[in-house]
């Protein structure tokens, strides 16, 4: 059994210690939003948080997270609501949809380190992020919109 | 309750959240694990997710949409969702047509039923096809809602007009939820019946054109949007296949698991036994989870006698169209107008150029897979597809059962792109499943293995050729255009019959069946059987318009060059919208005109001729109709490319594009499928490519794959032409002009023509070292 | 630790496949071992400026130092960065530090259809391991200050990339992927040879796409079950 914490709660997945994160999550912890992608770690749909940094679920070994705290696209905010989520749909960045989860989640970390991206920032974090209906030019303003309105809710918080 | 969803609901109280969104789901589920979102594997998909539909009592005047009682409109929505929100763009039309309040209308991606009649997504038909039947089938419900809610009111008919959800008589009105629940209507209509009813004007359109919040999005930002990939049945097991050398002609000779054994988890391997003959020589991998399938088929020792083409490189395929474009017989003319021959035979000078494209995958970011099993006599299919219509039979022969036993369930597509046009991975998914008793089965190809056998855009080879008489006046025009062609390979049906009377694949020749006035014509195409022979040619977001622009627009630059004339003024002189270019109604009323004044407006927007720019920088221009000639979505692009003269590193700086494809009914739908469409032109021309070396693609994976990604996107300006024509496509035309224009900027920036796509910084040193003088 | 002629105390050797960087001023990597990287690295099993602890050195914070006193962790460090003469080379940091930045962005910025190494690298690494200035994030090791791309042989950076990191080692509680099986022999080769060129001021490293399948080999049991 392999022990860590999904979105804040106690997990413990009975499978091989090499199977990936990304499958552990996926098929015995019921969390599809995090997607299979690439399978090599170079296209992103795959990310997730681990100890609040973004980590490409699909080659980490689930072994290696033991007692580590996860988040996936379905603990970012209970509602839904995290800024960077919000930004997403009011710029409408989705087309299929299929990358946006692990976006979203490379985003937010990406926000964390860099409060206030400058273009190169964004391009920096984000080049490993692939997206095949080519929704960049809307990444890119919904991560300089959800920048800002984190800014604005921590100078009011 | 399991305790993680007592926790949780705990954890919802403490933070004065109630019953959540999510805390509502969490109740609903058994297993201490199962703290996710329910997973209706058999639902259809509807947005917005977890609204109502309409209940018992609903009105249906037509199969595309029904109204409960409670005024909850739903729209069935028989498209693929990949990414277009088709969905909201179509009932957008059934809604504004009927008058519904917007906030009420709902979408449901249907299952496959012979009531829909042709399911297909492709070709950026979508709008333009449905267009017609749901205005209509918008009108059928406002005129029972009228006349039963006139009743109502105590009024006639023609006293009451429909307005925002409700029936309205002076100041008096009631909601559509209303009348179905008091007046419970009934009446339905046939198609004859629905053709005839009057249809709002232009003015009166109150949703179309409009902006709106896509519906499908939502779900899309945090992790409840349901894939083909990510259905799940009860007692499920996973299958990955193991491929054979070539696509076709492949012959399992052994098998060996006494490897793939030893991984925990392998439950077995299947030689497929595939009477359609979609995946000759698949092997499939069984296993209790996906990592077990991957790795046991990595295990698995399969011996083959490989297909004919186990040696074919893509160097052959082009060389095999360039000997099919010399020979003077064979393939079928899409144009082949009196006087093309006697206008070369009596032509002072022939100007002739070839150019090619290499293949491209599709990449689409969700691998193949389809989930399948048998439920009460009935083969389930479960994934995302575009053309049920096509494959439901494919998958019917496979498992020789009847059409009718064999349903497809919908689920949202992790990319399209043409990709699954072509269903052949629910082929292998349901001869698992049959020889497993009907076991839920699914089957998930790696990357590698859905690059392996993408079924990809071919490589091409274009000789395009005009006749000039002494005073260097067009006299005729020779278009010849060798490919694979996906539509002979898996839709023979849906070829077109030529001016010979032979079939063509439209889709590997449109684009060529261009709009100029260049005297007599000769369209060709050629269907290149080696490519054929050697892999399963698909359809790729704006098929061979993808491609032929590539060649023509390139062309007519270089000819406008030789001339002395500049391509833009030469281009519009030869847009006359004379004769067969004068268009028609309802699809191309004013023809070329129109895509002159779409070129007209792109050179006043991009200072094209103008604009002061730096050394080794230039704009380069090209024009195209979209991707059909039936369907034009008249189109003008630009680019500002820069070159690097060192390394020959071509940048691209900024895109223009103008487009009119009549009625927008989504401008920021259509905004964001022709950004995507733009960069797809803009990847393929210097971003991505592969090549067949011994009869299948080079690349694998993105350690090689190199798509374009963020830090490449230049400055984008589009423009839609103001409209209240007939709506076209947008899925595909962004893509059409890009390459030629980039080729043609490259021209403009250091006198080096490309005629190879990509355009790698190999050939641009190349070229550059040519053009110095000895 | 290693070899340990005399006079060559501190010098570096090999353990375990991994090499052992040396702990004196032959230390190469672009910023010095200050007291205060060393003691970062060795109470928290990561330096801001030389990145976190791998393979052999991890048990070191996390399993045997954590046993042991602050006051002792800062005098152990206080003693290396005397060995090192920390106090003497410290002045070059801040150079090289800005010239590390300007090197860390390198081909992640705007368009490159030039160097498909460099594309490999974007896709499989950048995310992580791109730095803006002024100073690298804690949590994304820099590879342009880190000791594997500075070292004779690619051996340290071929084995993290192999194995990754887990939750327990090197930073705590944060985890690098295993590119076992999504990195050929020929793709590490290409990343290697791609980091030495553009990340460091040292000469090629030779044999890179062999000495990747030797490291491989070392590898026991295989890190995680992914596809390609």
């Amino acid at each position: 059994m392999i022990k860590f914490k999904l979105n804040g709660r106690d997990v413990s997945v009975d499978v091989p210690e090499d199977t990936p994160l990304l499958w552990a999550l996926r098929d015995e912890l019921d969390q599809t939003g995090t997607k299979f992608g690439c399978g090599v770690g170079q296209c992103g749909a795959c990310t997730v948080h681990v100890g609040g940094r973004a980590t490409r679920s699909c080659i980490t070994p689930v072994s290696s997270v033991e007692g580590a705290e996860i988040t996936t696209i379905e603990g970012l905010h209970p509602e839904g609501e995290h800024p960077v989520q919000v930004a997403w749909r009011d710029i409408q960045v989705p087309q299929c949809g299929y990358c946006q989860s692990g976006q979203i989640m490379q985003a937010v970390s990406l926000l964390k380190d860099y409060p206030d991206p400058t273009d190169e920032e964004i391009d920096g974090v984000m080049g490993g992020s692939l997206c095949r209906c080519m929704t960049y030019v809307r990444i890119r303003k919904a991560i300089k919109k959800a920048a800002a309105a984190m800014r604005e809710e921590k100078s009011n918080g | 309750m399991g305790k993680l969803e007592r926790i949780a609901a705990r954890q919802d109280r403490a933070a004065g959240r109630g019953p959540t969104r999510r805390g509502v789901l969490l109740t609903g589920l058994g297993s201490a694990f199962m703290f996710g979102f329910a997973r209706e594997a058999s639902a259809a998909q509807t947005f917005p997710q977890n609204s109502s539909l309409p209940g018992n009592g609903a009105f249906e005047p037509t199969v595309w949409c029904s109204i409960g009682p409670d005024g909850v409109v739903n729209v069935n929505i028989i498209r693929a969702e990949m990414g277009q929100h088709i969905g909201t763009a179509l009932a957008r039309i059934i809604a504004d047509e009927m008058e519904a309040d917007w906030d009420k209308v709902r979408i449901t991606y249907v299952d496959t039923d012979p009531k829909w009649g042709l399911m297909v997504t492709g070709g950026s038909w979508s709008v333009w096809m449905t267009w017609d039947v749901f205005r209509q089938a918008g009108a059928a419900a406002r005129t029972v809602l009228v006349e039963e809610g006139a009743k109502l009111l105590g009024t006639s008919a023609a006293s009451c007009v429909a307005r925002n959800g409700r029936v309205v008589a002076g100041n008096r009105s009631v909601s559509f939820g209303d009348i179905v629940s008091h007046a419970r209507p009934t009446r339905s209509f046939t198609p004859d019946e629905m053709a005839k009813l009057p249809l709002k004007p232009h003015s009166e359109r109150r949703l179309i054109g409009k902006e709106v919040r896509a519906l499908d999005i939502p779900a899309k930002t945090d992790g409840t949007a349901i894939y083909g990939i990510d259905a799940k049945l009860d007692g499920m097991v996973y299958a990955r296949p193991k491929l054979p050398p070539t696509r076709y002609g492949s012959k399992v000779v052994s098998v060996d698991d006494s490897e793939a054994k030893k991984i925990k988890g392998y439950l077995r391997y299947i030689v497929l036994e595939d009477p359609s003959e979609t995946v000759p020589g698949w092997v499939a991998v069984i296993a209790s989870t996906y990592p077990a399938a991957i790795r046991a088929t990595d295990a698995l020792k399969v011996t083959w006698t490989p297909g004919k083409t186990a040696n074919v490189s893509e160097k052959d395929i082009l060389e095999h169209g360039r000997k099919q474009i010399a020979e003077k017989t064979g393939g079928t003319c899409v144009f082949n107008d009196d006087g093309v021959d006697a206008a070369f035979s009596s032509a002072k000078q022939v100007f002739e150029r070839t150019y090619t494209c290499a293949s491209v995958l599709h990449y689409q970011l969700e691998p193949m897979n389809a989930l399948a099993r048998l439920q009460d006599g009935k083969w389930e299919i479960h994934c995302g597809n575009q053309w049920q219509s096509l494959f439901l039979p494919v998958i019917a022969k496979a498992l020789q059962v009847k059409e009718s036993d064999v349903i497809m369930r919908s689920y949202l597509l992790g990319g399209g792109f043409g990709r699954r046009l072509n269903g052949d991975y629910a082929v292998p998914a349901a001869l698992i499943s049959k020889a497993l008793d009907g076991k839920p089965v699914k089957l998930i190809l790696t990357r590698s293995d859905d690059m392996q056998f993408d079924s990809f855009r071919s490589p091409s080879i274009q000789t395009v050729r005009v006749a000039l008489d002494d005073q260097k006046n067009l006299k005729g025009w020779q278009h010849h255009a060798s490919a694979g062609w996906p539509t002979r390979v898996m839709a023979a049906a849906f070829m077109e019959k030529g001016a010979d009377g032979k079939p063509y694949d439209q889709f590997a020749i449109a684009g060529a069946d261009h709009w100029y006035d260049v005297g007599p014509m000769r369209v060709r195409a050629l269907d290149n059987d080696l490519a054929d022979a050697t892999f399963r040619p698909g359809w790729l977001r704006s098929v061979s318009s993808g491609w032929t622009p590539w060649a023509h627009e390139a062309f007519l630059d270089e000819l406008a060059h030789d001339l002395g004339h500049d391509p833009v003024e030469f281009r519009l002189s030869l847009l006359t919208a004379k004769g067969r270019n004068a268009g028609k109604a309802p699809d191309s009323v004013g023809g070329a005109t129109r895509q002159a004044n779409v070129l007209k407006r792109l050179v006043e927007k991009c200072g094209y001729g103008k604009a002061q720019l730096p050394p080794d920088t230039a704009i380069g221009i090209a024009t195209t109709f979209g991707q059909e000639r039936a369907m034009p979505t008249w189109t003008a692009g630009a680019v500002q490319v820069h070159v690097d003269r060192k390394t020959g590193a071509v940048t691209c700086q900024k895109i223009w594009l103008v487009l009119d494809a009549g009625t927008i009914v989504d401008p920021d739908g259509a905004m964001a499928q022709t950004e995507g469409g733009a960069l797809w032109g803009l990847s393929m021309a210097l971003f991505e490519n592969t090549e067949i070396e011994n009869g299948t693609v080079r690349d694998r994976n993105l350690n090689t794959y190199t798509p374009l990604r963020i830090t490449d996107i230049p400055e984008m300006d589009i423009e839609f032409v103001d409209s209240t024509e007939k709506p076209m496509g947008l899925g595909e035309p962004g893509v059409t002009t890009i390459g030629a224009a980039i080729a043609n900027g490259v021209f403009n920036a250091v006198g080096v023509r490309l005629r190879h796509q990509p355009i790698r910084p190999a050939d641009v040193l190349k070229g550059l070292s040519e053009k110095k003088p000895a | 630790m290693g070899a340990e002629k005399k006079g060559s105390m501190y010098d570096g050797a090999v353990v375990d496949a991994w090499i052992a960087p040396p702990l004196n001023d032959k230390n190469p990597t672009p910023t010095t071992w200050t007291e205060d990287e060393l003691y970062q690295y060795l109470r928290f099993g990561v330096a801001p400026l030389h990145g976190p602890a791998g393979g052999p050195m991890s048990p070191i914070p996390h399993r045997f130092l954590s046993q042991v006193p602050d006051y002792d962790v800062h005098a152990i460090a206080h003693y290396y960065a005397d060995v090192d003469h920390a106090a003497e080379r410290q002045g070059h940091d801040k150079a090289a530090l800005a010239r590390a930045m300007e090197q860390s962005k390198k081909d992640l910025i705007g368009p490159n259809t030039l160097d498909p190494d460099a594309r490999l690298y974007q896709g499989a690494c950048g995310a992580c391991h791109y730095n803006a200035a002024p100073m690298p994030v804690l949590g994304r090791p820099d590879l342009a200050l880190n000791n594997a791309l500075w070292l004779d042989e690619p051996t340290n950076l071929y084995q993290v990339m192999l194995h990754g990191l887990t939750a327990e080692e090197g930073q705590s509680g944060v985890a690098m992927p295993s590119f076992y099986n999504a990195l050929s022999d020929a793709d590490m080769a290409r990343i290697a040879a791609y980091l030495r060129r553009t990340r460091t001021t040292l000469p090629p490293w030779t044999d890179l796409e062999k000495k990747a399948a030797e490291i491989r080999k070392t590898v026991k049991t295989l890190p995680v079950n992914s596809s390609h």
